[in-house]
């Protein structure tokens, strides 16, 4: 205990720092401009605004992306309220009940009671972080590369699976994640391979040129796609604020004090799952929330507890994913990959001793993100007008300013414009991916994932004599491949049963 | 167009398997994994998934007649925007950054904001400097290009 609390006093005196916490402001409030945009969500703003923290210190442009990253949730939520479209899929379950609350004229209430609720949702979470990641790093220095290597499978195994109708696509993409990490120097014979003899290939491809172009350029290709161009002024619900009917009274949160831990703690169990994230945290929690309410027929009908939920659990979600990533380096969603990515540039590479070897960056990471979550609370309350404004600016003119952005940041990475043209490439192919129930998000997850799953594969076959026994010799390695079969045979399982249900209700619909 | 992209990422699974088996080293001295060792175990994996993907499409088209698959929207659009943005890419180190960025911006909002000249016209010279500046700012290095028009 005493050593947390010299652990939390080393991260505030990072936090706290002038220059910190400007950058905090900073990330805050580009999080929720990223989340107010559609098809700019949290993965698209950290990579496209990561070539940006390069002339900053590591801590402070570490404590910006992350800004960004939960800033984003509070965001995305505004448009789930007042324009029923989420801006974020994390924020999908928060429609459900946001959006009829604003209808009922409870817009200013439902946009006040998202704010408190992703606060003490990212409050909870932090706390949660402080309480097991540690536990969890020591827990992590026992393991070996076997151990690593059937982490990281079981987390992209979790991602494909948990990312909807076409597991099989998910899986695909997570493949030509790693097949474009093969291009380059071998880390360990120093082999060429894929480079076609040209000088740009040998230091293989930057993983943020490929998460711009499938975040980036891809996702506004199928903005463009879905229309979005055309909308002049969005038909969303007015508020007014700072009057009576904007504040929130006591029966929302006396309905709401139980929702507000319950959400959050699930979210945070959703979270640290590798491959799960907020997503799946928010949609959790309002399905816990809904079973254990005694009015479940509000649900859907603007009940405060059905928009409080998801809103803790997306952003207590957004907390636990720091764990996996924090001590055992592996993440567990697109923009965590993106976070972890950004690690490894600056040359921190998050593991086992990584909170042990690093206390002022880690500490002050997870500092930050307490002072973060209450600027955002105020900022949410105090400057809601302002962000409530920016709906009303149409995509047509957002739209080549994201170009530029991609362009422009790219091309600052190491001043190659050969890696502008990668990055249109990857743009086209994520634009396709996307329409075709790929998953970019897999691509980037896989390509940061790849060196250390390829390193620790080679490792344990050589550690086993090149048998693939090291996977149930070591009783950890066991586990989580026992683990890994089982998910694969609930997926195929359900996948089966789906079919049949699908099969049956057509069987019996009247001709 | 779904099948079309599931055969092309078929062909390239096919040629990455291939080239790592032909160009590269499976298994290294003693016994050890090679530089093509993973390559080839990632390209054999995507063989097998994409060959899958293509073989669902050619029964679905053995049955429907056709492939069910949703057409793109908006094509003509996002070609253009496609087209103007390879254009700002080749003229981007010759005109410079700050040059290029303005012509990209008109380019763009010539396509999707006609009829606003005196808006597009502002909006196109303000967020291009107020990018340069940033960029600058941040010791970017930004190409000046053969007009050094550099604020």
């Amino acid at each position: 205990m005493t050593e947390l609390f010299s652990n939390l006093a080393t991260g505030l005196s990072v936090a706290f720092s002038p220059h910190n916490l400007l950058f905090l402001v900073i990330g805050v409030f580009v999080g929720m401009v990223v989340g107010i945009f559609p098809g700019f969500g949290p993965s698209a703003g950290i990579a496209i605004l990561l070539p940006m923290t390069f002339g900053l210190e590591p801590t402070t442009a570490i404590i910006m992306l992350a800004g960004i990253y939960y800033g984003s949730m509070y965001g995305a939520t505004i448009t789930s309220i007042l324009i029923n479209t989420p801006g974020e899929a994390a924020t999908v379950a928060s429609t459900i009940d946001g959006y009829p609350l604003a209808r009922n004229g409870r817009a200013g209430p439902a946009l006040v009671m998202q704010a408190v609720a992703s606060f003490v949702g990212g409050t909870i979470g932090v706390i949660l972080i402080c309480a097991f990641a540690p536990s969890l790093s020591n827990l992590a220095s026992s393991f070996g590369p076997p151990e690593y290597f059937m982490i990281i499978a079981l987390g992209l195994l979790l991602l494909t699976t948990m990312m909807g109708e076409n597991k099989l696509n998910g899986l695909i993409s997570a493949l030509f994640g790693f097949a474009i990490s093969t291009v380059g120097v071998d880390i360990i014979t120093g082999a060429q391979r894929y480079t076609f003899g040209s000088p740009e290939l040998i230091g293989g491809i930057d993983f943020v040129v490929i998460a711009i172009g499938l975040f980036g350029i891809g996702e506004l290709l199928y903005c463009i796609h879905s229309g979005l161009h055309r909308e002049e002024k969005k038909d969303r619900i007015k508020v007014t604020f700072g009057g009576k009917g904007f504040w929130p009274d006591a029966k929302d949160f006396i309905e709401s004090k139980f929702t507000l831990i319950r959400g959050s703690i699930l979210g945070f169990i959703g979270g640290v799952l590798p491959g799960s994230g907020a997503t799946l945290g928010s949609i959790m929690a309002y399905s816990l929330e809904k079973k254990v309410s005694k009015t479940p027929e509000k649900f859907g009908k603007g009940h405060m507890p059905g928009l409080v939920a998801p809103e803790a659990g997306n952003n207590a979600a957004s907390a636990g994913a720091m764990v996996p990533m924090l001590t055992l380096g592996i993440p567990g969603s697109g923009s965590t990959a993106v976070l972890l990515g950004a690690f490894l540039m600056w040359g921190l590479t998050p593991g086992p001793l990584f909170m042990e070897q690093n206390p002022e960056f880690s500490w002050g990471l997870i500092t930050s993100m307490y002072l973060g979550n209450m600027m955002l609370l105020l900022v949410n309350i105090v400057a809601i007008p302002l962000f409530v404004k920016l709906l009303d600016i149409p995509y047509k003119l957002i739209l080549p300013a994201i170009i530029i952005l991609c362009i422009v940041g790219t091309f600052s990475l190491h001043g190659n414009i050969v890696e502008v043209w990668f990055l249109l490439i990857a743009g086209v192919i994520g634009f396709f991916m996307k329409l075709y129930g790929y998953s970019p998000a897999a691509v980037v997850l896989a390509l940061v994932l790849a060196p250390l799953a390829e390193k620790t594969l080679r490792q344990s076959l050589l550690l086993s004599e090149g048998s693939l026994g090291f996977l149930v010799t070591r009783p950890i390695t066991l586990g989580l491949l026992i683990s890994f079969f089982i998910i694969v045979f609930a997926s195929v399982f359900f996948s089966y049963r789906k079919g049949k249900n699908i099969n049956n209700n057509n069987d019996i619909t009247p001709r | 167009m779904r099948f079309w992209l599931n055969i092309a990422f078929f062909v390239f699974s096919l040629m990455f398997t291939i080239y790592g088996l032909t160009t590269l080293k499976f298994m290294a001295a003693a016994g050890r994994p090679g530089s093509g060792f993973f390559p080839v175990v990632i390209g054999s994996f995507l063989i097998l998934t994409t060959a899958v993907n293509v073989v669902k499409d050619l029964r679905e088209m053995k049955k429907n007649g056709k492939i069910e698959s949703s057409g793109i929207n908006f094509g003509k659009e996002i070609l253009w925007t496609i087209i103007v943005t390879i254009i700002f890419v080749f003229i981007f180190k010759f005109l410079g950054g700050l040059l290029s960025m303005i012509l990209f911006m008109l380019g763009i909002l010539f396509i999707y904001n006609r009829g606003k000249l005196l808006q597009n016209a502002l909006y196109s010279v303000i967020f291009p400097v107020l990018m340069y500046m940033l960029f600058e700012w941040l010791n970017a290095g930004l190409p000046k290009g053969i007009i050094d028009i550099g604020i």
